[in-house]
């Protein structure tokens, strides 16, 4: 089953060209990681994927449906870079904002029932919140907030998860456990990953398949062919193996 | 005269009522506008209401109707910030300032072709909550049952959005729908409030309640609470403390207000 169709996308912002002619399609329970320079388009790929930013030419499918008319959220767990509203003393405990999750299912007037409340206890213990509900989001450490953001995007048990460089504030330690909780999510509940970085070897060892994004896919396959291909080390000049592995 | 003997009397008795109940909104809306770092929206849409106001006393609006004549005028000036905003590439506080100034401009101008500043304006200008009569006090109280009944029924999309919009466009949220009911809210409450505080404190009311409660609440229900438990308590302190100092009543309830304020910037340095 296609979860999701880029087709020929290209966006750009006034006379800039941000993405041009982007196609890739996932599968359900794939696991693929998008990765590229500085500036090469990967949060706007991010932000059209999910209908935030309307594509210039090309067309975005979720789930069979345009994602400017996407209506089933559901389906679907977002998880953004770091937010500004975390570090300015929002007064929001965890269990108020991984309950924002539950929203694309609900109709108005969107009241929670006692069965969400579980739910929310339930993703908060898996991801080893328990015990931090009533805590202010603002006052957890880097990886906590990150944890209760992933918790925010799994409560509903969507079948797309799309993250947005998540790893980026982490400390080494917890980047490896939150790398491991995802890949154990994506074969225990074939959860499909699309996930946004820079950390090129980390995302290489965890996700079957890796997209090269320079505005234009420059590589779509599995972490070894990448590696190996002739076309790669010519695109990267001498310097590849430093640019592949530039995090480590 | 005693306390008791004061309180016993209609006027003081409906200011008392309506400035409760418009302190109760302002503390609550305000929230999710300071918040959203949209708290000088009530600047801007009270001196548009300026405006509004003298177009309404030129037109010859009886005193008792100008709230309701101000209305239409205002809720449109909200729409019309959110309109700048989104398609003339304008940041939300330069929206802001566009209208504020209009309305300003307008309100001098019309004020002139009136004859000059009357004391029905000026009264606008710095609030008179004591002079509020019994048509007003319904207003008030209607209005701001409307308010609280919105922000009720779509708190999750207005708390999605305040937490941040674009994760509350992931959800389904129409974020552009729930700023439009936020600046509507806003455009009710600061014409309610010109009543009480005047238009030039209005924003002040919008800001110092959800201030003091941030400072000290643990979650964000528990804010909005905080926040409506303190506006009111200030209001109506601010009320009763302008009678008995003989005092300027949306001037004391505002210093009331900021009295309020630096007592839970003490309390947050003790509690940490």
């Amino acid at each position: 089953m296609t979860i999701l169709e880029a087709k020929e996308i290209g966006v750009s912002y006034g006379s800039t060209e941000v993405l041009c002619e982007v196609s890739f399609s996932l599968r359900a329970g794939d696991y693929l990681g998008i990765v590229g320079p500085n500036g090469c388009g990967k949060s706007t790929l991010v932000k059209t994927l999910l209908g935030l930013i309307p594509p210039g030419s090309g067309e975005v499918t979720l789930f069979g449906a345009p994602a400017q008319n996407f209506q089933e959220w559901q389906r679907i767990g977002f998880l953004p870079q770091r937010l500004g509203t975390l570090a300015c003393h929002f007064p929001a405990t965890v269990e108020e904002v991984v309950a924002l999750g539950l929203l694309g299912g609900k109709r108005f007037p969107k009241q929670l029932t006692t069965g969400d409340r579980q739910q929310v206890a339930d993703i908060c213990e898996r991801m080893g919140l328990g015990g931090l509900g009533r805590r202010l989001v603002s006052e957890l450490s880097g990886g906590q907030q990150q944890r209760v953001l992933l918790a925010r995007a799994l409560v509903n048990g969507p079948e797309l998860l799309i993250l947005d460089e998540p790893t980026t504030a982490l400390d080494p330690e917890t980047r490896e456990s939150f790398y491991a909780l995802l890949r154990e999510i994506n074969l225990e509940r074939q959860t499909t990953v699309v996930m946004v970085t820079h950390d090129t070897w980390n995302i290489g060892r965890y996700a079957a398949r890796l997209l090269y994004l320079d505005r234009r896919v420059i590589f779509d396959g599995t972490f070894a062919e990448f590696c190996h291909d002739p076309d790669m080390a010519r695109f990267f000049g001498e310097h590849a193996g430093s640019t592949i592995y530039h995090e480590h | 005269m005693d306390f008791l003997e004061m309180l016993s009397f209609g006027f003081i008795q409906r200011a008392l009522l309506a400035g409760i109940l418009i302190g109760l909104l302002c503390s609550v809306l305000g929230v999710f506008l300071v918040l959203r770092r949209f708290s000088l929206i009530g600047d801007g849409l009270a001196h548009f209401t300026f405006g509004s106001v003298a177009l309404a006393l030129l037109l010859g609006v009886a005193p008792q109707h100008v709230t309701l004549a101000a209305l239409p005028l205002v809720l449109l000036a909200a729409v019309g910030i959110l309109w700048l905003g989104g398609n003339a590439r304008l940041a939300g506080d330069t929206a802001i300032g566009i209208v504020s100034a209009v309305g300003i401009a307008g309100g001098v101008i019309l004020a002139s072709l009136a004859g000059g500043f009357n004391v029905d304006l000026l009264s606008y200008l710095f609030g008179n909550i004591l002079a509020i009569g019994s048509e007003e006090l319904l207003l008030a109280a209607a209005l701001c049952a409307v308010v609280l009944l919105a922000v009720a029924l779509c708190y999750r999309d207005l708390f999605a959005v305040t937490f941040d919009e674009e994760l509350a466009r992931t959800t389904g949220i129409n974020s552009r729908t729930v700023n439009l009911l936020l600046a509507i809210l806003a455009a009710l409450t600061v014409v309610l409030a010109m009543k009480l505080v005047g238009i030039m404190l209005i924003s002040a009311l919008l800001i110092l309640p959800p201030a003091a409660a941030l400072q000290v609440a643990r979650s964000f229900r528990g804010a909005l609470l905080c926040s409506a438990i303190l506006g009111t308590l200030a209001v109506a302190g601010g009320i009763l403390a302008s009678i008995v100092l003989n005092l300027p009543t949306g001037g004391t309830i505002i210093i009331t207000c900021f009295g309020v304020f630096t007592v839970t910037v003490v309390l947050r340095r003790f509690l940490r």
